[in-house]
C-alpha cells in the first residue's frame, strides 16, 4: 500500500489526496483503504476515487480543512489488503452477437478468437474507479497483448452487460447506452440494483475474474435471480 | 383540501424535467449528484407551498412552453422570468396560485434569468430511485414524463409572499469566485491571466457542463488526466474550451481542473449569450 504524495484543496469543501499519476496495483490498494477508513467518519460526506487520488469531501460547517487533514495524517491504516475486498467471478458469453469486436480486435492483435477470450480470462482484474456512467467499473490491467484503441466511431447503442476493452482496461457496461469500447462478450449478470439495498454491484478495490460460458447457460443465467456478494 | 392535479406538457418546454434533492452520496458508485441546476429558486417554490424545499418539481430551462392543468390545487413559479399567464391571465412568480378545473399555463422566452421552476403543493406520485424522482439512473428513463404527472394535493399554509430576485440583464457581466484546481499549475502565467478574461455562454451549455466561449482563444493543448474525481463547480481545461461542470457532470474526467467554483449555480440562470468571468477568491472587486 502506498500512502498519497499530496494533500490539497480541491474548493472550500473537499481536499484531495494524491499519488503518484500512474496506474498501479500498490497505489490502487492504497487509495482503497484511505477510502474505507473515512468514508464512515460523520464528518465526511463523500470519498471519491481516482485511479491514483481520492476526494474527500467534507461538511465546513462541521469541520475545518485543517480538521479533516490532521484525521488524515492520524490514520492508522492496515497495509494488508482488506478482507472487504471481494472477488467477483463473471460469466461471459463471447464472440457471436454478444462479442460483436471479438473477430476483429483477434484480427488487429494478429491472434485466435480463443486465445483473445483466453488471455481475458486467465487474468484477475482490479476494480480502479467506477464512473463514466452509474455503475460502470474501470478494471485493469489487460495483459499487454489485448492492449486496444476504442472504436473510431462509438455505438449509439450497447447492451447492458457488454464487455469491453479500451487501453489496458477492461469493462463492462450496466446499462444500456452509447459506448466506444470493442466489444468482446456479454454477461447475463445484473451489475447495478435500482431498488436493492446496494446500487452498484462492484466498488473500488475489488477484484474480477471473467469466466467463458454457452449461449444457452447465458440465457439460464439472464433468467435467475441473483444474490450479490455480500460486504 | 384533498384532491388531484394532473399536469401534461401540451407544447414546447422539450427541456423541461423533473428535479427534487438529487442523489447526494453516490458519486464513488458512478452516479452524478443532480438536483435542481438553481437549487435556491427549486427551494423558495417549495417553501412558499410550506412543503419540504426538496419536494419534487419541474425545472423548466429557456422556454415555459403550454401546459395543461386539470383538477384543483395550488402552484407556485419560480425562478427565470418567462412572462407566465393562466388561462391568458398574468401570474405573479414568487407567490401561490390556485388551479381548478382544466386550465392552461404558458411561459413565453425568459426574459431574465434562464431555468423557471413549476412547484405544486401535495404529493408527486412518480417512481423514485435511490431516493430521486430524477433521469440519469436506469429504472428511470425519461426526462420528464410523456403522459401525465398526478399530484396528491394539500392546501398550503399560506407564507407572505416573496420578492422575485432580479437576475442578471443579458448584457450584464457575471462575475463568480473561482478557486485555483488541482491542475492550476499546468498553467503558465499567461493563461493563468487569462482565465480570468470575460466569456460567452455557448448554446451547447446543458446541466453537465456550461460550456464558455473565450474572448481570446485558449491555445495550449494541456495533457490528459487520468481518470479523476470531479465535483459540480469543476472548471475543465478542454481543447474545445473551458466547461464548468454542472448537477448532471460525469463523476470523473480526464481533463485538467483549473478552476473550482464553489457558487457555481448562479451560471445556471445565464442565458446562452451572457457573459460571465472568473473573479479569484479572495478579490473583493466586483
Amino acid at each position: 500500500m502506498r500512502r498519497p504524495r499530496q494533500i490539497r484543496p480541491f474548493g472550500p469543501s473537499a481536499l484531495l489526496l494524491e499519488w503518484e499519476q500512474t496506474i498501479n496495483l500498490e497505489i490502487s490498494n492504497g487509495v482503497t483503504a484511505y477510502r474505507r477508513a473515512l468514508e464512515g467518519l460523520p464528518v465526511i460526506q463523500e470519498c471519491v476515487p481516482g485511479y491514483a487520488s481520492l476526494l474527500v469531501v467534507y461538511d465546513p460547517v462541521e469541520i475545518s480543512e485543517h480538521g479533516v487533514k490532521e484525521i488524515i495524517f492520524d490514520l492508522s491504516l492496515d497495509s494488508t489488503p482488506s478482507n472487504d475486498a471481494i472477488h467477483h467471478r463473471i460469466p461471459v458469453a463471447y464472440g457471436g452477437i454478444h462479442g460483436p469486436d471479438l473477430i476483429q480486435v483477434a484480427q488487429d492483435k494478429g491472434l485466435n478468437p480463443q486465445k483473445i477470450i483466453d488471455l481475458h480470462c486467465a487474468q484477475r482484474y482490479t476494480v480502479y474507479i467506477l464512473g463514466y456512467r452509474p455503475g460502470f467499473a474501470f478494471m485493469g490491467s489487460l495483459p499487454p497483448r489485448l492492449e486496444i484503441g476504442r472504436k473510431k466511431r462509438p455505438r449509439t447503442r450497447v447492451p447492458a452487460g457488454s464487455v469491453g476493452l479500451a487501453g489496458r482496461q477492461t469493462g463492462i457496461y450496466p446499462s444500456d447506452g452509447p459506448g466506444g469500447w470493442q466489444l468482446i462478450g456479454r454477461t447475463p449478470v445484473s451489475l447495478i440494483d435500482s431498488e436493492g439495498q446496494t446500487f452498484a454491484r462492484f466498488a473500488a478495490g475489488d477484484r474480477v475474474s471473467f469466466y467463458p460460458i454457452g449461449t444457452e447457460q447465458f440465457q439460464q443465467l439472464a433468467k435467475q435471480d441473483e444474490t450479490w456478494p455480500v460486504r | 383540501m384533498a384532491g388531484t392535479l394532473v399536469i401534461s406538457r401540451s407544447k414546447g418546454a422539450t427541456g423541461a424535467r423533473l428535479v427534487d434533492g438529487g442523489r447526494p452520496g453516490y458519486l464513488h458508485q458512478g452516479v452524478a449528484r443532480g438536483g435542481a441546476a438553481d437549487p435556491v429558486a427549486a427551494a423558495k417554490a417549495n417553501k412558499l407551498l410550506g412543503q419540504h424545499p426538496m419536494t419534487p418539481c419541474i425545472e423548466i430551462p429557456l422556454h415555459g412552453g403550454s401546459w395543461s392543468l386539470s383538477g384543483d390545487g395550488w402552484l407556485v413559479l419560480t425562478g427565470a422570468d418567462m412572462q407566465w399567464s393562466l388561462d391568458g391571465v398574468q401570474l405573479d412568480r414568487y407567490t401561490p396560485i390556485r388551479v381548478t378545473g382544466s386550465q392552461s399555463l404558458r411561459g413565453t422566452f425568459a426574459k431574465s434569468g434562464c431555468r423557471a421552476y413549476l412547484a405544486v403543493a401535495g404529493q408527486w406520485l412518480l417512481p423514485t430511485v435511490l431516493g430521486s424522482v430524477e433521469i440519469g439512473v436506469p429504472g428511470i428513463t425519461t426526462s420528464f414524463p410523456a403522459g401525465e404527472i398526478r399530484i396528491e394535493c394539500t392546501s398550503p399554509d399560506m407564507p407572505p409572499e416573496a420578492l422575485s430576485p432580479s437576475y442578471p440583464n443579458r448584457e450584464d457581466m457575471v462575475s463568480l469566485t473561482a478557486h485555483p484546481g488541482p491542475e492550476w499549475n499546468w498553467l503558465d502565467d499567461r493563461e493563468k491571466s487569462q482565465l480570468y478574461t470575460p466569456y460567452t455562454v455557448h448554446p451547447d451549455s446543458n446541466r453537465q457542463g456550461i460550456r464558455l466561449q473565450a474572448d481570446s482563444r485558449l491555445d495550449r493543448r494541456l495533457p490528459e488526466l487520468l481518470s479523476s474525481p470531479v465535483l459540480p463547480g469543476t472548471v475543465q481545461w478542454t481543447p474545445s474550451g473551458l466547461i464548468l461542470l454542472g448537477p448532471d457532470a460525469q463523476t470523473v474526467g480526464g481533463y485538467p481542473r483549473v478552476l473550482f467554483v464553489p457558487k457555481w449555480t448562479a451560471a445556471y440562470q445565464l442565458l446562452p449569450g451572457a457573459r460571465m468571468r472568473f473573479k479569484p477568491y479572495g478579490d473583493s472587486s466586483s
